[in-house]
């Protein structure tokens, strides 16, 4: 099993800005707080090599959930073994067998040109020289690095970065690779090439994924397996055709909208 | 070893070239390094007046004082927003997504600076400034050593100075004033401003307590040959202990740093 996850709860707590002089004064003395929850009580667990995708309404909670997966945001309850380590406790072990791709926030190095930022990467994750050249070639061939290698990060279209980071996520071939909406905004080309190479890696290297995105054809084309998550509450967990037959739909689309927009 | 440190030297090197980007920046601090020292010379020079010596002390002591600690402040610095910038611009998160020290990564940025500022600011405004002022050679090769390495320690005391107002930067989004204030601070209590020689007796035994006389002062007077075996240990020991005490509470202030934002969700 290389994902566990129980009871797993998340619950912001932000100060509230109240309006005017008087107000600005009231919050300082006694600061007004709310509470926001943004992952309530939710379990599941991944088998090695499972690529399943990660569904659900803008706000619902699935970025916090992959940032508590992944160790940056501690959680407010529950549990989380990934690979047999506690994500936010053992940091530099944790990250050493895990990507990650936040399509809203590129992880790369802003000023360094690409082959810099592999190069850094390497050193980094030690990777062997071998293996780092076989899955620059692979990844090359899919993604079609090297008309933007020698740009900088900064300089790269969204789609050409996006690519970059995809790229830069699986170098050291991690078990686990998070990709947190990798596909926003994209073109059809460039979001092809994406799900081509995912659905690649998933089959050669037996990478377990956890995928969000709003696009459902990303999902039919890569993932066996959906868990879809409302308000912090995960709603379905299962195969997309079991979806289809509980919400009585032949297009999974369509099932999607009808779960969204109550229903069941 | 050298593979474990591979990742960190490579940080050391892009701190080192980015500096290379800004070619006007390091002459004008060359420039800038000079006149300091030139305009604190012709100061002393005319406070000493027809004196050989003040206090017991030769004019040609101070001049050697400031052309030394004025550059060396100008090469060994830390930038104090190292860390601030991470924090305010985010990149904070992914680094902690990379098996890497942040800490480390810090550390390597700092000492990529400070070789470049060594070799393209410190050498250059040294050798100018000694030719034309006149620079006393050290007492012996082994004081020159020793000078060496106590600066060393005092690196790392500016160094975790400046680490903890870094670490601040998880509570305010600006530390700039911090950084302000902690400037002024170490300039007029290390000695780069008025050697410690002419201090008040009252201010200089004060300063004894505190870690600004053995960040460059110190160092000078060892090269200079003004210091006993027993005063160059107790320096060292002093330098260690302070460094020891800014490393951990520095640490201790990071690690809550870190708590905070991971709770918060950065
Ligand atoms: N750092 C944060 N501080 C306060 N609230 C947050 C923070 N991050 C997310 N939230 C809130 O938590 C909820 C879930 O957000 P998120 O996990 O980003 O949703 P999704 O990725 O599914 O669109 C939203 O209501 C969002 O406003
Ligand atoms: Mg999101």
């Amino acid at each position: 099993m290389s994902i566990i996850v129980e009871n797993l709860s998340k619950t912001f707590k932000i100060k509230e800005k109240q309006k005017g002089i008087g107000g600005a004064l009231k919050s300082l003395v006694a600061p007004k707080t709310k509470l926001i929850k943004a992952v309530e009580d939710i379990s599941f667990t991944i088998d090695d090599g499972q690529a399943v995708g990660f569904i659900g309404p803008n706000g619902a909670g699935k970025s916090t959930t992959v940032k508590m997966l992944s160790g940056i945001l501690y959680p407010s309850a529950g549990r989380i073994n990934v690979n047999g380590l506690v994500p936010y406790k053992n940091r530099i072990e944790h990250v050493k067998n895990i990507g990650v791709v936040f399509g809203q926030k590129s992880q790369l190095w802003w000023d360094l040109p690409i082959t810099d930022t592999f190069d850094l990467l390497k050193k980094i994750y030690k990777i062997p020289s071998d293996v780092y050249s076989r899955n620059l070639e692979l990844f090359n061939e899919i993604l079609g690095l090297h008309e933007f290698e020698t740009q900088q990060v900064r300089q790269l279209s969204l789609g050409q970065r996006m690519r970059a980071d995809i790229a830069a996520a699986f170098l050291h071939e991690p078990s686990i690779v998070f990709l947190d909406e990798p596909t926003i905004g994209l073109d059809v080309v460039a979001k092809e090439k994406i799900r081509l190479f995912i659905k690649e890696i998933n089959r050669v290297k037996k990478t377990t994924l956890l995928f969000t995105t709003h696009d459902m054809t990303d999902i039919e084309k890569t993932c066996q397996r959906i868990i879809v998550i409302d308000k912090g509450k995960i709603l379905y967990d299962g195969t997309i055709d079991s979806f289809k037959t509980k919400l009585n739909k032949d297009d999974f689309n369509e099932a999607v909208y009808e779960m969204f927009t109550g229903g069941i | 070893m050298v593979i474990k440190m591979n990742p960190y030297i490579e940080y050391g090197k892009k701190a080192f070239a980015k500096n290379l980007v800004y070619r006007s920046d390091y002459i004008i601090g060359v420039f800038n390094t000079v006149i300091m020292v030139f305009i604190q010379v012709a100061i002393w020079r005319a406070i000493y007046g027809s004196n050989t010596q003040i206090n017991g002390v030769p004019f040609s002591y101070v001049a050697t004082s400031f052309v030394l600690s004025i550059c060396f402040a100008a090469a060994l610095t830390a930038n104090d927003f190292v860390l601030a910038d991470k924090v305010l611009y985010g990149s904070i998160t992914t680094e902690l997504l990379k098996p890497i020290s942040i800490n480390l990564c810090i550390m390597a940025d700092t000492i990529g600076n400070n070789l470049f500022k060594l070799i393209m600011q410190f050498a250059p405004a040294v050798i100018i400034s000694g030719l034309f002022l006149g620079l006393l050679p050290p007492a012996s090769v082994l004081m020159l050593l020793l000078c060496v390495f106590s600066l060393i320690f005092g690196f790392l005391i500016v160094y975790y100075i400046s680490y903890i107002i870094q670490a601040c930067s998880f509570w305010f989004t600006n530390v700039w004033s911090l950084s302000v204030i902690k400037n002024s601070v170490i300039s007029i209590l290390s000695g780069t401003l008025i050697p410690l020689w002419f201090l008040p007796d009252w201010l200089a035994a004060a300063i004894k307590w505190t870690p600004f006389d053995v960040i460059y002062f110190a160092p000078i007077q060892i090269y200079l040959g003004q210091m006993n075996t027993q005063e160059i240990i107790f320096t060292f020991a002093k330098q260690i202990v302070w460094v020891l005490l800014f490393a951990v509470l520095g640490m201790f202030i990071y690690k809550k740093g870190i708590k905070k934002l991971c709770i918060a969700g950065g």
